[in-house]
C-alpha cells in the first residue's frame, strides 16, 4: 500500500490538514510532512512507473528515475530546511501555501506524463503567490497579481503546447521532446509552445522579470520557499525535455551575464539575490544545452547544491529582514556585531555559490566547465568565466559586504531567531560538506559518472586566483570611491513596460476613445437639434401644419364643393 | 589591514602558480596571471559598466506609485 502512494501527495493531503491542528502546533505539522514524505521517499520508492488511463487517454501520474530523484531529494530537503526556517511563523495561509508548493512541485518531477505535468505546475502556480499575498502590503498584493498573471499564462501556454503536440505524436508522454539534432528549428508549434511555457518559468532573458519582482516582495520565510522551487521544476522539464537543445547554450550564457551588471546597482539585498538566483540558472541552462551526460550531470548538480546555498543566502537575508525590518543595502550595514551566527552563514553561502574550492558551488560548477572545455565551447567558456566573476561581485561580496560590514548603520538588534539560526546552521554545513566529500551527490546524479574536482590542482588554484583577485579589485573600487554608493532607488527592468508603457499606452487609448465619443456625441447632438428644429418647424405648435383653420373657412368649402358638384350634376 | 592580507594573499597565489605547472585546456589559459589578470578586469568592468547602466535605469523608490 505504501509503496503506491506518488511522491508528493502525503504533503498535498497533509497540507489540508494543517488548519485542523492548533495555530501554535501548524508550523510544528509543516515541519514534520516533508520529513515523513522523504522518509517515504527514501524507504518505500524504487524506480518504478505508476500507469494510468483516463478519458481513453493513457498517462503516467509517476515515474521514479534517476533524474526524477535527483530533483525529488533535494525539493524535499530543501522543504525540511525552509519549513525549520518557517518554525515562528502563526499564518495558516502561509503553511498551507507552502506545503501545497512544495507538494505540487515534488509531484511535478514525477509526472510521467504531460498533463500531469500540466496539473502539478499550476498548483504550484496557485499555491505559491500566497507566500507573496501573505506580506500583506499593497505592494506586495501587486506584485503578486503579477506573479500569478504571468505563472498561469506560462501554464496556459504549457496546455496550449501540449494538446497541439498530443495531436502530432498521439502520446501525452514527458519525455525528450526536441529531436536528436537538438535543433529548435525542426521542432512543431507545440513543441515550441512547451519550450517557451519552460522558458518563462526559467526566467530565460526578456521573459525574466516577474522572478525579480515577485520573490523580495515575499514574506520573509516565503522567499525561502520561492527561491527552491519553480525556477527549478523548469531547470528539470528542461533537462527532461530538451537536452542537447543548441540554443540554450546561446540562452544560458546571457542569462549567467546580463543580471550581474542589474545586480550591482540593485539596492534591494533581497532583489540582488533574485538577480543572482538567474545567473545561475544561465549555467544550468548551458549544461542542458550542451546535452552530453557531463553536462547535463553539471546542470542537475549546480541545481542541487545551488537549491541549498540559495536557500541559505535568502535566510540569512531574510533574517536580517526579520530583525530590522529591511533589506536595503543604502540603510544596512555593520550587522556583524548584532547577528554574528547570521554573518557567518551568510559568508558561507556567499563562498559556495562563489564557488570557492571546498564549497558545493565548486564541485557542481566544475562538472558543467568541464562539459563546455571538453565540448570545445570557447566563447561560452569566456562568458562563464566573466559571469564567474560576477557572481564573486554580488553574491560573493556584496550581499555579505553591505548586510554585514561596510559601514556602520547604527542599527543594533538581536541575533536571529534559534530555530533560524539552526536551518541557517544546517544549510551551511551541507554546503561544506558537499565541498568536501562531493562523492555522494555524484553517486545520485542521472549519469555513471567518475570525477574528483581536486584531481586537477591547476583548477582549484586558477579558480581562487580568480575570486581573490576579483575580490581585490572590489577592495580597489572601494578605496578609491568609483563603487557605486547604494542609494535608496529601484531599478528599472523589463517590468517596465507591463508596469509602466503598457498602463500609459492603455490610458492614452483610452483617453483617446474618450475624445472621439465626446467629439461623436457632439456631432450627433448637432444632428438631432437640427431634425428637432425641421420637425418643429413643420409639425410643431407654430408649423406648417398645425396650424389653426377657421370653422368658417371650412363650411365655404364644403359649399363651394357641394355647389360646384350640383352643377356638374346638372350638367 | 584586511586590504593588506587579500593583496598577499593574490601575490602568494601568483608566485604558486609559476612554482606549480599547471594543465590548460585553452592555449590562453596557460599564460601566467590569466585567471589573476582576468578576475580583476572582469569584476572591474562588470562594476564599472553597471554604474553607467545605473545611471538610466535607476529610479527613485515611488517612481512606480502614483
Amino acid at each position: 500500500m505504501m509503496t503506491s502512494l506518488p511522491p508528493g501527495v502525503i504533503i498535498l493531503i497533509g497540507a489540508f490538514l494543517i488548519p485542523l491542528l492548533p495555530r501554535s502546533a501548524q508550523a510544528a505539522g509543516a515541519l514534520v510532512l516533508p520529513i515523513v514524505s522523504l522518509a517515504h521517499l527514501v524507504f518505500f520508492s524504487d524506480p518504478m512507473v505508476l500507469e494510468a488511463e483516463v478519458l481513453g487517454l493513457s498517462l503516467m501520474p509517476v515515474r521514479i528515475d534517476k533524474l526524477s530523484l535527483v530533483f525529488g531529494y533535494i525539493f524535499h530537503i530543501a522543504a525540511i530546511l525552509a519549513a525549520l526556517y518557517a518554525l515562528h511563523v502563526r499564518s495558516t495561509v502561509e503553511h498551507v501555501a507552502a506545503m501545497l508548493y512544495v507538494g505540487s512541485a515534488i509531484g511535478a518531477v514525477f509526472a510521467g506524463d504531460l498533463l500531469t505535468l500540466f496539473v502539478y505546475w499550476e498548483i504550484t502556480a496557485l499555491s505559491s503567490v500566497f507566500l507573496i499575498f501573505a506580506s500583506r502590503t499593497e505592494s506586495s498584493y501587486r506584485a503578486g497579481i503579477r506573479y500569478l498573471i504571468i505563472q498561469v499564462g506560462s501554464g496556459v501556454l504549457l496546455l496550449s503546447g501540449i494538446l497541439i503536440h498530443y495531436q502530432d505524436v498521439g502520446s501525452m508522454a514527458f519525455g525528450q521532446l526536441i529531436g536528436a539534432a537538438g535543433d529548435l528549428g525542426e521542432a512543431s508549434a507545440g513543441v515550441w509552445l512547451i519550450f517557451l511555457a519552460f522558458g518563462i518559468k526559467c526566467a530565460f532573458p526578456l521573459l525574466h522579470n516577474w522572478l525579480q519582482d515577485a520573490y523580495p516582495q515575499a514574506t520573509v520565510t516565503g522567499a525561502v520557499f520561492l527561491s527552491a522551487f519553480t525556477t527549478k521544476l523548469a531547470i528539470y522539464a528542461l533537462a527532461r525535455g530538451f537536452p542537447g537543445t543548441d540554443a540554450l547554450i546561446g540562452i544560458g550564457v546571457v542569462m549567467t551575464l546580463f543580471p550581474i551588471f542589474f545586480a550591482v546597482i540593485e539596492n534591494d539585498l533581497r532583489k540582488v539575490l533574485s538577480y543572482s538566483l538567474n545567473n545561475q540558472l544561465g549555467f544550468m541552462v548551458v549544461g542542458i544545452g550542451i546535452g552530453s551526460q557531463l553536462a547535463l550531470n553539471g546542470a542537475v548538480a549546480h541545481a542541487f547544491v545551488h537549491i541549498l546555498y540559495k536557500g541559505l543566502l535568502f535566510m540569512s537575508m531574510g533574517a536580517v529582514l526579520y530583525r530590522t525590518g529591511t533589506v536595503r543595502a543604502s540603510d544596512l550595514g555593520g550587522l556583524y556585531q548584532s547577528m554574528p551566527w547570521t554573518a557567518a552563514f551568510c559568508i558561507v553561502g556567499a563562498m559556495s555559490i562563489s564557488a570557492f574550492p571546498l564549497f558545493s558551488g565548486f564541485v557542481a560548477k566544475s562538472l558543467t566547465m568541464s562539459a563546455v572545455v571538453e565540448g570545445y565551447y570557447v566563447w561560452t567558456f569566456v562568458g562563464l568565466l566573466i559571469a564567474s566573476a560576477g557572481v564573486m561581485e554580488h553574491s560573493g561580496i556584496k550581499i555579505p559586504y553591505f548586510a554585514f560590514f561596510g559601514h556602520d548603520s547604527g542599527i543594533r538588534c538581536k541575533e536571529a531567531p534559534l530555530h533560524m539560526c539552526l536551518a541557517m546552521g544546517v544549510t551551511a554545513l551541507l554546503c561544506i560538506l558537499i565541498g568536501w566529500f562531493p562523492q555522494p551527490l555524484y553517486a545520485i546524479l542521472p549519469y555513471p559518472i567518475a570525477y574528483a574536482p581536486y584531481a586537477d590542482l591547476g583548477h582549484s588554484l586558477t579558480q581562487l586566483q580568480l575570486l581573490l583577485f576579483a575580490a581585490l579589485a572590489f577592495a580597489v573600487l572601494l578605496r578609491t570611491g568609483l563603487y557605486p554608493p547604494e542609494k535608496a532607488t529601484i531599478t528599472l527592468d523589463t517590468d517596465w513596460f507591463y508596469r509602466r508603457l503598457v498602463p500609459q499606452w492603455l490610458r492614452a487609448i483610452t483617453n483617446g476613445i474618450r475624445r472621439q465619443r465626446e467629439g461623436l456625441s457632439q456631432a450627433g447632438d448637432r444632428f438631432k437639434n437640427s431634425i428637432m428644429r425641421w420637425l418643429l418647424h413643420h409639425y410643431g405648435p407654430e408649423g406648417t401644419l398645425a396650424r389653426a383653420w377657421p370653422t368658417g373657412s371650412m363650411v365655404l368649402w364644403v359649399a363651394i364643393l357641394l355647389g360646384s358638384s350640383l352643377i356638374l350634376y346638372y350638367l | 589591514m584586511i586590504f593588506k592580507s587579500l593583496i598577499a594573499a593574490c601575490i602568494a597565489l601568483v608566485i604558486v602558480e609559476i612554482i606549480f605547472h599547471r594543465h590548460a585546456s585553452f592555449p590562453w589559459e596557460s599564460w601566467p596571471g590569466f585567471y589573476a589578470l582576468w578576475g580583476f578586469v572582469s569584476l572591474f568592468a562588470i562594476v564599472v559598466l553597471g554604474k553607467r547602466l545605473g545611471r538610466h535605469l535607476k529610479r527613485d523608490e515611488s517612481y512606480y506609485d502614483d
